[in-house]
């Protein structure tokens, strides 16, 4: 990954009210182990990471995107996890204090949201 | 990137059916995301859908309403460049109040027990604060 790619995060049915996004779309839950999932925009297309989450029996209504410099920004560091799959990138909030998550969160839906989304279905 | 589709960002007043939110949040059952969040209780929601109906005024602009992994529900604004939510315990019915400011980076954090009318009350000064005194 560079620092401009875009890193492609599934949102859930239930982390959407009216068409706006919750900040919980990127925040990293406690069996994530402070790792948020997302895929490398460099070899997925928008449309293809939704069909690829889904098929697997997930469910996201939509694929919002931050790119690496903005998480870089935020002190987050992205690096691909090609164990899970290849194409797969974690958003690393180890060593980020808890108290933080909430203040990260919310940028990072704020990138993604000024980007607008990248697929509907 | 070019935006595909905008994503509503500024809240607004009388633009959301809270009512209808509620029911939807009422739907919910354990396993809700991926399998791995606990849903929030019938009783839990009846309470906080009560509280807002009673304490909250129209003329602010509604909560977007959002389930918790953890059970519980969190309210979030968009109010003049502030991203706000507050996490709601609805066993407790303690609320984690917490603003952004985007552009100063200013945060703010404050705990309310939302089981009382003068924690509402200030919880809707607050709001009031940030969306200006017209509101």
């Amino acid at each position: 990954v560079t620092d401009d790619t875009l890193l492609l995060r599934q949102a859930h049915p239930n982390f959407i009210h009216a068409g706006r996004v919750t900040s919980q779309a990127f925040t990293p839950t406690p069996k994530d182990a402070n790792q948020v999932s997302a895929y490398d925009g460099d070899k997925f297309t928008p449309e293809a990471s939704w069909m690829h989450y889904t098929s697997r029996g997930l469910s996201s209504a939509g694929v919002l995107g931050v790119s690496v410099r903005e998480c870089a920004a935020l002190q987050l560091q992205a690096s691909p996890s090609s164990e899970v799959f290849e194409g797969h990138v974690s958003i690393d909030f180890t060593g980020i204090p808890r108290s933080s998550f909430k203040a990260k969160t919310k940028e990072l839906t704020a990138y993604a949201t000024q980007r607008g989304w990248q697929y509907r279905p | 990137v070019t935006p595909r589709e905008p994503i509503k960002t500024e809240s607004t007043c009388g633009a959301l059916d809270t009512a209808k939110r509620f029911d939807e949040l009422r739907a919910l059952r354990d396993g809700w995301l991926e399998g791995g969040a606990k849903a929030p209780s019938q009783r839990g929601l009846n309470w906080l859908e009560g509280m807002i109906r009673s304490h909250y005024p129209d003329k602010l602009p509604p909560p977007y309403i959002y389930p918790v992994p953890g059970g519980g529900i969190q309210l979030e604004w968009s109010l003049r460049g502030r991203e706000i939510s507050l996490e709601v315990d609805l066993e407790s019915k303690f609320g984690e109040w917490h603003s952004l400011d985007l552009d100063t980076k200013e945060e703010e954090l404050e705990s309310f027990d939302l089981a009382t009318a003068p924690d509402w009350s200030r919880v809707v000064d607050r709001l009031r604060q940030v969306a200006g005194a017209r509101q």
